[in-house]
C-alpha cells in the first residue's frame, strides 16, 4: 500500500512520540542516577548517588529476585508446555472451556486473587508464610495465559509432519518431544521463557502481598523510596535492576540461540 | 519385508466413512500403488495401515501379525510425505542417521549404513548440508533415504511427488522405482497421478469414494476396466452403447443404432448374447485410416468430424458416430491430415476396445 507523504510524517512523528513516551521513564533513571539533585534539566553532573547506595542489601534482594526469576521460569515452562500441547495438538473434552479459563489470571488484578491466596492460605495454612515455594507459584499465575499462548503460538508453526515422521521411524512420543518437538518450538520457548523470568524478576505485588521474608529487589527499593522518598541513589538502585535483568534476559538468550542454531535462521 | 493384509477395514469421520470396508491384499516386495481422485479415502487408508490413524473397525496385518492397535513407533515402517518432513534442525546426515541411532546402531554402522542410503538417493557428499542448503526435490531424497535406512518393513509414500515441479517430478518417478528394484522393500504409494501410478507401480489398487474398485496390474487397469469410473478415471476413454451379439474366445458387439460389429479380446462373466454393454474405446488407442485400409483393419467405424485441434504432438478430434460423440487424440505424420477437415467422414479403427455390463435402459453417458 502506498501512503502519502504527509501521512508518512504523521505516522513518523508519531512512532518517535511512542518511543519517548516509552522509553522516557528508563531515560529519567539514567539522567538522574548521574546528578546529585532532581531537578529537569539536571544542573550538576555527579557520580555521588553510587557512593550512598548499600550495596550488599541491594545485591541481595537482587540474587533473590534472580533466585525467584529462574524458579518461576522453570515452573512456568512446567506448567504451560504440557497445557499448551495438548490445546495445539490434542482434541479433548472441556479445551474450549480451558482456553477461555486460561485468561483468568490475566483479567482479574494480581492482588486480587494474591489477597485471596493470603487471605485463604493462611487461614489454613499459617505455617506458609512467606514461604519461597508459595510466591514462586503465585509469581507464575499472571504470565501464564501469555506463556502458553506464546508457546501455542510456535507449535501452530511446526508441521505436525515432523513428529508424525520421528514416531513412525521409531520414536516413542515422549522421545518425539523431547528431540523434535522442543528444539522446533525453541524460538517462542526463548521467547516465553523471557517473559516469564522478566515479569517474576521485577514482580512487587505478590511478594509484597505474601509477604516474603527476604525482600525481592522492587521490595527493596520500595522501601526505600517509603523512608527517603525519591532520591538520587534510588534511582541507581532502580537502574542496576532493571541492567541486571536486560543482563540476564540476554544471556539466557544466547544461551539458548547457541544450543538450538539451525532454527535461528 | 512384509505383506499387508487389511480385513474390513474402517474409519469413519463422523458420518462419512472415508474408508469403507477395504480389504486388500498386498504382495511381499511389490510396488502397490492407491490410486484415486482427491478425496475418495486413499490417504486415510495409508495412514491407517501405517498407524497414524486409528480405524473404527477391521484389522491391519503387516507380515501376517495383527497391528491394528500397534503404535506406529512399534510396526517399523518407513513414511515419505507429500509435505516437506526433513528434520529442519539437522543435517542430511542427522536425518539419515536418526532412525539408526534410535535403534541404538554401532557408530561405525551407522555411518555405513547413511553413506549407503546416501549413495542410493544419489545425495553423497551433500551429507553435511542443512535443509535451507537443499531443493525440494533434494530434500524429498533424504527423507526417503530416512525412511528406508533402517531396513523396515514396508516403505509408504504418501504423495511423494506433487510438491515437486514438472521435470523433477518425471526424475524422481524413474528414481523411486529403481529405488524399489534395488531393496526390494515393500512399497505402498498414495497418488491422484494415474500416469505416476501406471509408470512405478506393478500393481495399482484403484479407489472411489472408500472402497477399493479395482486391482491388478497397470496393463490390466487400462485395457480391462470393470466399472464406468475405473475407464473413465484412467485416460480419456469414449462409451459407446452395444448389444453382445457372440461370445467365444472373444465377445463381438454390435452398435446399437448401426449395422457395425466389434469384437473385444475379453469375455465378461455372466453377461450372456443380448446383453446391452458399454463398449470403452481409448482417445489414444483410436487410429484414423483410409477408406480402403478397412478391410485389414479391427473394429472400424465411420465418424464425422465436428472440430480438430493441434495441440502439438496429437491431434484432438471431436467427432460423432451416430448420436454418440467420439474423441480421438491422433498421432503420428497423418494428424496434419484432419485438420480442417470439420464436417467430413472418417474411417477409425478403434483398436483394442473393453466392454463393460450395462443395465438395461441405463444410457445416459457417465
Amino acid at each position: 500500500m502506498k501512503i502519502s507523504r504527509p501521512v508518512a510524517v504523521l505516522l513518523n512523528a508519531y512512532a518517535l512520540f511512542l518511543a519517548l513516551l516509552l522509553t522516557w521513564p528508563v531515560l529519567q533513571i539514567v539522567l538522574t542516577s548521574f546528578t546529585s539533585d532532581i531537578v529537569f534539566p539536571p544542573q550538576h553532573w555527579s557520580l555521588n548517588a553510587f557512593n550512598e547506595v548499600l550495596w550488599p542489601g541491594l545485591f541481595r534482594s537482587l540474587l533473590f529476585s534472580l533466585k525467584m526469576g529462574a524458579a518461576v521460569t522453570i515452573l512456568l515452562l512446567i506448567i504451560c508446555l504440557p497445557t499448551a500441547y495438548a490445546m495445539e495438538r490434542r482434541r479433548f473434552a472441556g479445551k474450549a472451556l480451558l482456553s477461555v479459563l486460561i485468561f483468568v489470571p490475566i483479567i482479574f488484578p494480581v492482588v486480587t486473587y494474591s489477597s485471596a491466596i493470603r487471605v485463604y492460605v493462611f487461614m489454613f495454612f499459617p505455617a506458609l508464610r512467606g514461604n519461597f515455594w508459595l510466591i514462586v507459584l503465585v509469581t507464575a499465575m499472571w504470565p501464564i495465559p501469555l506463556v502458553v499462548r506464546s508457546i501455542q503460538g510456535s507449535l501452530a508453526n511446526v508441521d505436525v509432519v515432523y513428529e508424525e515422521a520421528a514416531v513412525i521411524m521409531g520414536a516413542s512420543p515422549l522421545h518425539t518431544f523431547f528431540k523434535i518437538t522442543i528444539p522446533l518450538i525453541a524460538p517462542g520457548l526463548i521467547t516465553a521463557a523471557m517473559i516469564g523470568f522478566t515479569s517474576a524478576t521485577t514482580t512487587f505485588v505478590v511478594p509484597f502481598i505474601l509477604g516474603s521474608n527476604q525482600p525481592t529487589v522492587s521490595l527493596y527499593i520500595f522501601g526505600d523510596v517509603g523512608r527517603l522518598g525519591f532520591v538520587p541513589w534510588i534511582a541507581v538502585e532502580v537502574l542496576v535492576m532493571e541492567l541486571v535483568v536486560l543482563g540476564a534476559v540476554q544471556v539466557l538468550y544466547f544461551v539458548f540461540r547457541k544450543q538450538f542454531r539451525g532454527i535461528f535462521v | 519385508m512384509a505383506n499387508i493384509r487389511t480385513e474390513n477395514l474402517v474409519k469413519r469421520f463422523g458420518d462419512f466413512a472415508a474408508v469403507d470396508h477395504v480389504n486388500v491384499d498386498i504382495r511381499e516386495g511389490s510396488f502397490t500403488a492407491i490410486l484415486g481422485p482427491s478425496g475418495c479415502g486413499k490417504t486415510t487408508l495409508l495412514r491407517c495401515i501405517a498407524g497414524l490413524i486409528e480405524p473404527d473397525a477391521g484389522q491391519i496385518l503387516i507380515g501376517g501379525k495383527d497391528v491394528t492397535r500397534v503404535p506406529p513407533f512399534k510396526r517399523n515402517l518407513g513414511f515419505v510425505f507429500q509435505r516437506p518432513a526433513m528434520f529442519p534442525h539437522m543435517t542430511v546426515y542427522e536425518n539419515v542417521a536418526w532412525a539408526l541411532e534410535l535403534r541404538k546402531w554401532p557408530k561405525p554402522k551407522v555411518k555405513d549404513r547413511v553413506m549407503e542410503m546416501l549413495r542410493l538417493v544419489r545425495l553423497d557428499g551433500l551429507e553435511h548440508r542443512a535443509y535451507r542448503q537443499l531443493s525440494g526435490g533434494q530434500a524429498q531424497r533424504v527423507v526417503i533415504a530416512r525412511a528406508l535406512a533402517p531396513q523396515p518393513d514396508v516403505l509408504f509414500l504418501d504423495e511423494p511427488l506433487s510438491q515437486l515441479d514438472a521435470k523433477l517430478r518425471d526424475e524422481l518417478k524413474l528414481e523411486i522405482a529403481e529405488i524399489h528394484r534395488k531393496t526390494g522393500c515393500t512399497t505402498l504409494m498414495v497418488t491422484h497421478d494415474q500416469a505416476e501410478a501406471l509408470t512405478i507401480a506393478d500393481n495399482v489398487l484403484l479407489m472411489h469414494q472408500g472402497k477399493i474398485v479395482q486391482e491388478g496390474s497397470p496393463v490390466e487397469l487400462y485395457r480391462y476396466p470393470n466399472t464406468l469410473f475405473s475407464a473413465d478415471f484412467i485416460g480419456t476413454n469414449n462409451f459407446l452403447q452395444g448389444t453382445i451379439t457372440g461370445i467365444n474366445r472373444n465377445t463381438t458387439v454390435r452398435l446399437d443404432g448401426t449395422a457395425t460389429t466389434l469384437s473385444a479380446e475379453q469375455v465378461l462373466p455372466g453377461v450372456p448374447i443380448g446383453a446391452p454393454v458399454w463398449v470403452c474405446a481409448r482417445a489414444d488407442d483410436i487410429d484414423i485410416i483410409d477408406a480402403d485400409q478397412q478391410a485389414k483393419s479391427t473394429n472400424v467405424v465411420e465418424a464425422t468430424v465436428e472440430q480438430a485441434l493441434l495441440t502439438g504432438g496429437t491431434v484432438i478430434v471431436q467427432a460423432r458416430v451416430g448420436k454418440t460423440e467420439l474423441r480421438i487424440h491422433a498421432g503420428g505424420s497423418k494428424r496434419f491430415q484432419l485438420l480442417g477437415q470439420e464436417g467430413k467422414s472418417i474411417f477409425c479403427s478403434l483398436g483394442n476396445i473393453s466392454l463393460i455390463a450395462r443395465g438395461a435402459g441405463e444410457g445416459l453417458h457417465p
